[in-house]
């Protein structure tokens, strides 16, 4: 029988093992062509620090995932309100289209130093710019989602005389959700992203912090061993969501949205 | 007077800098508890006529009457049961939840409705489908369900656009006989589109032949055969003679 748990096991193993061969290739390399630790650590002196650093490594953790879970989520809700105020208002929809457009093409990390003039150095600025770098995909999805119900299904409401809200509600909200979750899965990696920026450019916690801690005293290991952190908690993020994902697209997807990537 | 009316009816789409004329000077009647259909070539704007009545839009000239009130009132009025050629299901809901749609819109109990919905999916040969999705019916369960959804909510007048036009002989067949039934058992006004002059023939009281840009009504063809109508009806020769009369009718323009 193949469970899902036993297919994602399977799954986790057949991705695990090309990794774990770069692991092994780079110990190797790192000790046979002796290179120095502060350019490139072994991964078993990574794994040490782990060990090492556990209760810095786990403070600072902490205050990177609060800032990618309030920014992501900041981002989901901005993202979906603002897609249905566009899709129900031409008003709202002329007025922030010029915007919209040149936001997209301005380089948000570039707004990082910005944001911590505004917002000073906590938590705030790095909610900001994670929620800033994520809510575009979430936007211009559920625009999609929203817009694109078929014209028959809301001449079918019209005709027995539904209401705006009834339309929403029993259909163009249900329809949109398969558009919406790759979104977020899209949302969720950049909110990640926005929080390490952040924390680059003015802060004195969380891991890209320690990144940069690393890097100044050349502790390359600890660089490392707090990059490999970020990527775990990216990768958990990622994977709640794609779970998510997977469970509206078997109850609401159809035709083509039944075929989005899901990784 | 007809429960349908429409009087000298025109409508026009504009399109960039061109109108495009759909229906031009159209009257014609639909009576009470009559089955009407609509046939012609494509593009000649026979969609268009339903949705001018159902109220979903509004003619350029002319005048659309249904029940002696404008198409929208009638509408708000919930008068109309609308089959699309397409099923138009909502894929999330079960077959059951799809019929329930339009008591759940109207705010009525499904318990107090006149047929509840289990038993309308019995009407038309589903019983036992209710809990399955779309996606697990074929096309033809999938219009069956369509089917009983526009009946849910017992309105008097159903629309129903092409709803038999993808779908394969023999299922067209099965389905002819199953609106026939519903519609001799529940006493409703048909107003029905096609492209398939053998359907229109065989399901109807009259047949409006329509020709193309614009459309405009070029023949009505009265079918005085009678009724139950059953497979034996393809046969006889009168239900052949107004096949060829209308099929000649198509042709000429």
């Amino acid at each position: 029988m193949a469970t899902p748990v036993r297919m994602a096991l399977r799954l986790a193993i057949r991705q695990a093992l090309p990794v774990l061969a770069l692991l092994a290739a780079w110990e190797v390399a790192a000790v046979g062509l002796r290179i120095p630790d502060y350019i490139l650590p072994p991964p078993h002196r990574i794994v040490l620090k782990f060990g090492q650093a556990s209760g810095l490594l786990w403070a600072h953790t902490i205050v990177s995932v609060i800032e990618i879970a309030l920014g992501f989520l900041a981002a989901a809700m901005a993202g979906f309100l603002l897609a249905v105020a566009i899709a129900y208002s031409r008003w709202v929809e002329r007025l922030v289209e010029p915007f919209l457009v040149v936001s997209q093409v301005i380089p948000k990390v570039a707004l990082a130093p910005l944001f911590v003039i505004w917002f000073g150095h906590g938590l705030m600025p790095k909610v900001v710019i994670a929620a800033t770098i994520a809510f575009f995909p979430v936007l211009v999805n559920t625009i999609l989602g929203l817009k694109a119900v078929d014209a028959e299904v809301v001449e079918l409401m019209d005709s027995i005389a539904a209401t705006k809200r009834q339309v929403f509600w029993k259909v163009r909200l249900p329809h949109s959700l398969p558009y919406i979750f790759p979104a977020l899965k899209v949302a969720a990696l950049l909110a990640v992203v926005g929080a390490m920026v952040g924390e680059f450019v003015g802060s004195d916690k969380g891991l890209g912090y320690l990144m940069i801690l690393g890097d100044v005293n050349l502790q390359t290991d600890l660089l490392f061993a707090a990059l490999a952190v970020v990527t775990g908690v990216g990768l958990l993020l990622y994977g709640a969501v794609s779970l998510l994902h997977r469970a509206v697209l078997e109850r609401f997807g159809e035709g083509d949205t039944r075929q989005f990537i899901t990784l | 007077m007809g429960i349908v009316v429409l009087d000298a009816v025109t409508k026009r789409f504009e399109a960039r800098q061109r109108a495009i004329v759909a229906l031009e000077d159209l009257s014609f009647d639909v009576d009470r508890g009559e089955f009407v259909s609509i046939v012609g070539p494509s593009g000649c704007g026979k969609s268009t006529i339903l949705r001018l009545v159902a109220g979903l839009l509004e003619p350029t000239a002319g005048t659309v009457t249904v029940e002696g009130r404008t198409p929208s009132e009638c509408r708000l009025a919930r008068r109309f049961g609308f089959v699309f050629q397409q099923s138009v299901m909502l894929p999330w809901r079960t077959a059951l939840e799809n019929v329930r749609l339009p008591l759940e819109v109207i705010g009525t109990d499904p318990l107090r409705a006149l047929i509840p919905p289990s038993e309308l999916l019995a009407m038309v040969g589903l019983e036992g489908y209710g809990t399955l999705y779309p996606r697990q019916l074929s096309g033809g369960m999938r219009q069956r369900v369509a089917i009983a959804r526009s009946l849910s909510f017992d309105p008097p007048i159903l629309l129903m656009d092409e709803p038999f036009g993808s779908l394969d002989a023999l299922t067209r067949e099965r389905l002819h006989a199953l609106v026939l039934q519903l519609w001799e058992a529940n006493k409703k006004t048909v107003l029905f589109i096609t492209h398939d002059v053998y359907e229109a023939i065989f399901l109807s009281d009259r047949v409006i032949v329509m020709s193309a840009s614009p459309g405009r009504v070029r023949e009505i063809v009265g079918v005085d055969l009678p009724r139950p109508r059953i497979d034996a009806t393809k046969t006889d020769p009168a239900y052949i003679r107004l096949v060829q009369q209308t099929l000649s009718a198509i042709k000429e323009q």
